[in-house]
């Protein structure tokens, strides 16, 4: 392959040898040292290729052994250059390229995050971008090691995280460990109270003096486990309190009220066949808009692609394009039939169940009713849930002087 | 003295040649010490030579020596 290139870049012709002298021909080039290679034979003619540099030599030689000699092909950078001479600002521009090229890849221009759940893309990202490495700073001088055990600091919740350098993209893959639901611990004398009002349906105490059990029906801000923990002898006399951080699961059972309305009139969109789309350019945070021009549509849709320009997989580059579609449509005033604002009434709800699960709350009870009147549809009603109800909070002065004072 | 490398029947090396007497497109002599090497084949090309070695490539058939 080196060979190769390096003949490529020399430059070498193929030529075809004729007459009786060619064979010969060849034993003057060898013994002349003239290198020469792939001789084959087509017919009567010999075919081989030689350097560039040679070719005068050789056609000196084949005038002694009386061989004719055409050059069949020219192949390599020298010919091109001299059949693109007229074209040098070409090829200074394509040296140019070449160049901005192998220079921005020596920065990152991207970087993939991959794992992340609890944490956000975005935040994790905007933390990277602002704080450690800056879109645009050198390969060279990024610590993968460093990056690592920095923003293992920085999220608690990564159990393992990877930085990797792959052309100019930084790559982060990250596990979180998994959450679990106690109350986050505290090192400081607390008390565990409830967030809600709700009848309270388990409590386990990890620490600390459980103040009320299954069944109870508490208020919020009611303590659930106490953080003084009184110590009593024989004679149920107070001998010692303690004060610590109380810990534990609560769960509770608490009645949410649910509220949603809309009009039964709404607007839809009627797309015309009025399109306008252009291209932007970024080169960094520089934006070139040259085709943009005023659509002149009062309602439309903007649709916009954005996309980074890389070269391979992962040569990111820092430049980028967008493709921006503007859509004329014509708002038409329509009414949902009540099957249909029905439908729409419980996929608002199935959103809101959705998220309450996603937070680890539990639904027992729907009772959320959908109707339709004075051209609205309510839904309304209550879920009954189950969900961690205890909160840590600060052990009041009163408390502590009052256990004192015992 | 001449010293002939095979690989498979794709690639002869020929070390310590003195000249290349003919080549054709199913034969290449090639003048050693003292007697004539003959690679006889299918598309029989010299892939390579420097002053010393040479290298063939084709589908070679037979090789013998003449004096």
């Amino acid at each position: 392959m080196l060979k190769k290139l390096v003949k490529y870049i020399l430059g070498y012709y193929i030529l075809i040898l004729k007459g009786a002298g060619a064979d010969r021909l060849i034993n003057i080039c060898n013994k002349n040292k003239i290198k020469i290679w792939s001789i084959t034979k087509n017919e009567d003619a010999l075919i081989l290729r030689a350097y560039r540099k040679d070719y005068k030599r050789i056609l000196g030689f084949a005038e002694k052994t009386e061989t004719d000699i055409d050059i069949m092909l020219e192949k390599g950078i020298p010919f091109l250059l001299h059949k693109y001479r007229k074209r040098k600002c070409f090829f200074i521009g394509f040296l140019i390229f070449i160049f901005l090229v192998w220079k921005y890849t020596t920065f990152v221009w991207d970087i993939n995050i991959e794992g992340e759940g609890y944490y956000s893309f975005e935040e994790i990202e905007k933390r990277i971008k602002e704080n450690y490495v800056p879109i645009g700073s050198k390969i060279s001088g990024i610590n993968c090691k460093w990056l690592e055990d920095t923003l293992r600091e920085d999220y608690p919740e990564i159990s393992w995280i990877s930085c990797e350098l792959k052309g100019t993209q930084l790559n982060v893959t990250l596990t979180e460990t998994i959450r679990d639901d106690t109350i986050p611990a505290r090192n400081v004398p607390c008390n565990i109270v409830a967030s809600e009002d709700c009848i309270v349906t388990e409590i386990l105490v990890k620490n600390g003096v459980a103040v009320v059990e299954a069944g109870d029906e508490v208020k919020k801000g009611d303590i659930l486990i106490t953080g003084v923990v009184n110590i009593y002898n024989e004679y149920d006399e107070l001998i010692e309190t303690n004060y610590v951080p109380a810990s534990g699961f609560v769960y509770g059972q608490i009645k949410r009220s649910y509220e949603d309305e809309f009009d039964m009139n709404h607007y839809i969109k009627n797309y015309t066949e009025n399109k306008k789309t252009y291209y932007s350019f970024f080169i960094r945070e520089t934006v070139f808009e040259p085709f943009k021009s005023e659509t002149g549509f009062v309602n439309y849709d903007v649709i916009t692609d954005y996309k980074k320009v890389k070269i391979f997989d992962t040569f990111y580059i820092p430049f980028a394009y967008q493709k921006t579609t503007v859509s004329e449509y014509e708002p038409k005033l329509s009414t949902y039939t009540p099957e249909e604002a029905e439908e729409k009434a419980k996929n608002k709800l199935q959103v809101y169940i959705d998220d309450l699960r996603k937070k680890g709350v539990e639904i027992l009870e729907n009772n959320v009713k959908i109707s339709i009147r004075n051209g609205k549809c309510h839904a309304g009603g209550n879920l009954i849930t189950r969900e961690l109800v205890g909160i840590p909070s600060d052990i009041s002065l009163f408390e502590q002087g009052e256990d004192t004072e015992e | 003295m001449t010293r002939l490398t095979l690989i498979d029947n794709k690639k002869a090396y020929v070390d310590g040649y003195k000249s290349i007497i003919s080549i054709e497109d199913n034969e290449i002599r090639i003048l050693c010490h003292d007697r004539v090497l003959i690679i006889q084949g299918e598309k029989l090309r010299i892939a390579s030579f420097t002053g010393i070695e040479m290298a063939v490539e084709g589908k070679f058939h037979d090789i013998s020596w003449s004096k």
